[in-house]
This record gives C-alpha cells, sequence and structure tokens, in this order.
C-alpha cells in the first residue's frame, strides 16, 4: 500500500460536489438498471456489493478508512494496483457517508471494466479524466479540473443506486412488531 | 354499543394498514392475525352485518356468541405472541396447544348450554341459571384474564412508546374481565337481586372495551405515529437543504415526505449526502438544532455490519 502522498500519484480523487442541480429520473432509472446487472440479493450488503464490483473487477477489493489528518480535500479514492484495488474512504466522516464515498469508488471500478452493453445513452461509460485507462486511472485531479463532470455525475448516481439496493430502515422493535 | 363500534373501526383500519407489511416480514404478522381475529370478533354486534342474520348464516343457536369469544380468545392470543417477540424473554412463547386446550374446552361448555336459541346478544347472563353456562362464562373471562396477565407482565417493565400504551390497555382490559367474573359469578348466585344484576351487567363491559381501544390505540401508535414521526423529520432535513439551497428545483416540501418508505429512504440519504458534501466544502455549519436533526435522520439506516474498512494512518 502506498503512502498517502504516493496515493495522490496514483489514487483516483473524488472530488466535492459543489453545485448539485436537479437529479434526472431517466438517470436515477438507468442507475438502477446499472446496478441491477450486478444481480444482487434483494437486501445486499457491502459484502454482497464488494463480490459483485470484484466479479467484474477481476481482482480482490481492499477496503481502507483513512484516520491520517493529511486527507482533508477528498473523501475517497480507488488505487488500482496490479493484483488488488484499494478503495479508501475517511475513517472521520460518518459511516453512511463513508459507505457513500466508497460506493462511488466502486462505481468508478464499474465505469472503468464494465462490458460496453451495461452503458447505455442516458448512462454512457465517460472517460477517465487525466487517465488513459485502467493501468493509468490515477492522475489526481483537482476540483477545477474535474468540476462537477457528466462522468462524475454518472458515477455518483451509480454510487446511489448502490446505495439504495442496500439501505433498509432501521426500524424499532415497536415498529417492527406493532407497525 | 359505541364502544364495540369504536373498537371495531380501528381494528379494521388496522389491519388493513398493517397487511401488506405482515406479508412480508413475519415479526409483524402475530399483530395482524391479532387484529384479524379481532375484527371477526367485534363484527359479531350487529354491525356490518344484523346479529340474526349472522347467527342464521353460523346455523342458529347462538354460535355467534361461540365464534365472538374464540375469536376474541384468538385475537388475545396473538397478541401475547406479538408481545412476547417484542420483549425476547426466554420463555417467550406460548405454546399452540393451550390455545387448542382453550379453545376446545370453551366450545365444549358452549354446546352442553341448554336453550340457547333465539340469537341473543345477552345468552350467557340469560342462561346464567344454568352451572354450564356461569362455566362457560367463567372460562372464557379466565382464559382472556390469564392471556391479559401474561402480556402485561411480559411488557411491563420493558415496553416502551407504544408498546407501554398496549400494556396499559391490557392491564384496563384485565380489571374488566375480573369486574365481569364478579358480574357472572353474582348473577350465577343470585347475589345483588334482578336490578342490580341488570344493571351492573350493562356497565361492566365498559373497562373490557376500553382497555381494547387503548391497547388498539397503541398498536395504531406504532402503525400510524411512528412513519408520520419520520416523515416530519425528513421534511424537516429537507427544508434544511432547501434554506440552505442545497437542492435547487428539488421536489416541494410536500412531496418529498410521501412516497413509499423505500423512495423515503433514498430521498433521505440524498439528502444527508448532499449536506455532508456540502459541510465538507465548508459551505455549510450546522446549526445544533440541524444537527440533531441530521444525526436524527441518520439513525433512520440499519448500520450494514460488513461494511467495516480496515483504519489506516491513525496517529500514535
Amino acid at each position: 500500500m502506498s503512502t498517502e502522498s504516493g496515493a495522490r500519484d496514483r489514487g483516483r480523487w473524488r472530488v466535492l460536489q459543489t453545485n448539485e442541480g436537479p437529479r434526472s429520473g431517466a438517470l436515477v432509472r438507468a442507475a438502477d438498471a446499472f446496478v441491477g446487472r450486478l444481480e444482487l440479493p434483494k437486501h445486499a450488503t457491502w459484502t454482497d456489493i464488494q463480490s459483485a464490483v470484484e466479479g467484474i473487477y477481476g481482482k480482490p477489493i481492499v477496503l481502507i478508512a483513512s484516520a491520517s489528518p493529511a486527507l482533508q480535500a477528498v473523501t475517497g479514492l480507488w488505487i488500482d494496483a496490479a493484483d488488488f484495488g484499494a478503495v479508501v474512504c475517511r475513517e472521520a466522516d460518518q459511516p453512511h457517508y463513508q459507505a457513500q464515498n466508497a460506493f462511488h469508488e466502486l462505481a468508478h471500478v464499474l465505469f472503468a471494466m464494465a462490458p460496453d452493453k451495461w452503458f447505455t445513452k442516458e448512462l454512457p461509460r465517460t472517460p477517465l479524466v487525466g487517465s488513459g485507462g485502467p493501468s493509468r486511472l490515477c492522475a489526481y485531479s483537482s476540483e477545477e479540473t474535474i468540476g462537477l463532470s457528466q462522468s462524475e455525475v454518472a458515477v455518483e448516481e451509480v454510487a446511489f443506486a448502490m446505495a439504495r439496493a442496500a439501505q433498509t430502515l432501521n426500524r424499532s422493535t415497536e415498529e417492527t412488531y406493532f407497525g | 354499543m359505541i364502544l364495540q363500534l369504536t373498537c371495531l373501526a380501528l381494528i379494521l383500519l388496522l389491519a388493513v394498514l398493517r397487511g401488506p407489511r405482515a406479508l412480508h416480514r413475519s415479526q409483524a404478522r402475530p399483530a395482524w392475525w391479532a387484529s384479524v381475529a379481532g375484527t371477526i370478533s367485534l363484527t359479531t354486534y350487529g354491525v356490518p352485518i344484523p346479529a340474526q342474520v349472522y347467527d342464521r348464516l353460523l346455523g342458529g343457536q347462538n354460535f355467534l356468541t361461540l365464534l365472538r369469544d374464540l375469536a376474541a380468545v384468538a385475537a388475545l392470543w396473538f397478541l401475547r405472541e406479538a408481545l412476547a417477540g417484542y420483549s425476547r424473554s426466554a420463555k417467550r412463547y406460548a405454546a399452540p396447544w393451550r390455545l387448542g386446550v382453550a379453545l376446545t374446552v370453551i366450545t365444549v361448555l358452549f354446546v352442553l348450554i341448554q336453550h340457547r336459541a333465539p340469537t341473543s346478544e345477552t345468552l350467557v347472563i340469560d342462561q346464567i341459571a344454568q352451572p354450564v353456562s356461569w362455566l362457560y362464562g367463567i372460562a372464557y373471562m379466565g382464559v382472556v384474564l390469564t392471556m391479559l396477565i401474561d402480556s402485561a407482565r411480559l411488557t411491563m417493565r420493558r415496553g416502551r412508546g407504544p408498546v407501554r400504551v398496549i400494556t396499559a390497555g391490557a392491564v384496563l382490559t384485565a380489571s374488566g374481565s375480573v369486574v365481569e367474573i364478579a358480574v357472572l359469578t353474582a348473577a350465577h348466585f343470585g347475589w345483588g337481586g334482578a336490578p342490580f344484576r341488570e344493571s351492573f351487567s350493562e356497565i361492566s363491559g365498559a373497562p373490557f372495551f376500553v382497555g381494547l381501544a387503548i391497547m388498539l390505540l397503541g398498536i395504531a401508535g406504532a402503525t400510524v405515529v411512528l412513519p408520520i414521526r419520520r416523515r416530519l423529520l425528513i421534511g424537516r432535513l429537507h427544508q434544511i437543504g432547501q434554506r440552505r439551497s442545497f437542492h435547487a428545483g428539488q421536489r416541494p416540501l410536500p412531496l418529498a415526505v410521501l412516497g413509499t418508505e423505500k423512495q423515503l429512504v433514498a430521498r433521505t440519504h440524498h439528502l444527508l449526502i448532499e449536506i455532508g458534501n456540502a459541510e465538507h466544502a465548508g459551505r455549510f455549519t450546522p446549526t445544533d438544532d440541524e444537527t440533531a436533526v441530521i444525526r436524527r435522520a441518520q439513525a433512520l439506516f440499519r448500520p450494514d455490519t460488513d461494511f467495516r474498512p480496515t483504519v489506516v494512518g491513525k496517529a500514535a
């Protein structure tokens, strides 16, 4: 595993969204259909989704939470090593926020590795900014260079679709039995 | 009659509202079966089918009374099962054979009552001079009382919110059962004279049905109030987003809090991520009130125990 400065060179950074507009219903549906191709169980867990993405990726994925205070400007990254991939989120974030960022990185993996037939007009495969392919995914991308690109919007929507597949309501015991 | 009809309306509403959830979740089923059995029991009071017509459909001979009582026993048995599941006590489940024995004893005693026709809502009191009629009433009320006390014991200490209300209703209904047993016994042995018995028997059902109505309100609290409170919380979260312009152009508040729970979960998650993004970008610092709303909204999600990242880079 690289150091964080190394990761900066080798990792793909997720930038913070700054100006999200209204979400397109077609994009949301396309993202759900895209995640549907992972053939997840009805109540999927992180492990189910990670395993499904690993199946497409062809390599194991290690999930890491960085506690380093140096990881300030970004919320997650994907490191594509030769034999494995690493998805990094920040330990300081709330668990649901960490999970969303981890899903976002998994979505990047899918955008790079999934078969062409998975992509549609609503959800096209978009080239990764500053990269020439999976082996060189890793150029640092700042908010200025990436802005809120169509690629990031689509990736984030797929991340939301993964979260939808995995999240369930935390009912109280009262509601479980009498609700 | 007003009390019975109120209870019927409430329980029917609960049976309909809770049906889909009972279909999908086994934990929700006992309370739903209780509402179905309770609905059957409460429809024997003349609404929506006149008692004579209903009894004729059952073959006459006041089998309507038997149906009412058996359904009530079944309803309380299922309610006890729901409360037992809720309380998670070691000996929580009543063996089904006990229900079978109770229903059989009540049925046998009923069949032994002489001169059951014509249809009467007060068959047991009408025939209270017969020892078997008195025994029938005592057996039925005794079973009801036992189940209610058992239910209340299960949740007396552990119950929270709506379950406390259900427990309070069970205690009141249990006291109503004690009053009913006392009235039946006094009537059978001729204590107090006919006017006393008649006036007392008219009011003795009140604590029973008021307690039942309280139990139903408790269940309604879990069925209706908790989801409404959740939607209000999501509405407040939505308002935070609107006030801070995180999602200009999104749906207005009334539409944001409607929809299926799956949609609400997705919407809440989306809002929380927008808020998190804004916080990290330094565009939003929540007030204490907003922080409390955000924390409560985060607690709406069941934690995914599989999501356990390996923590690295911790300062020594």
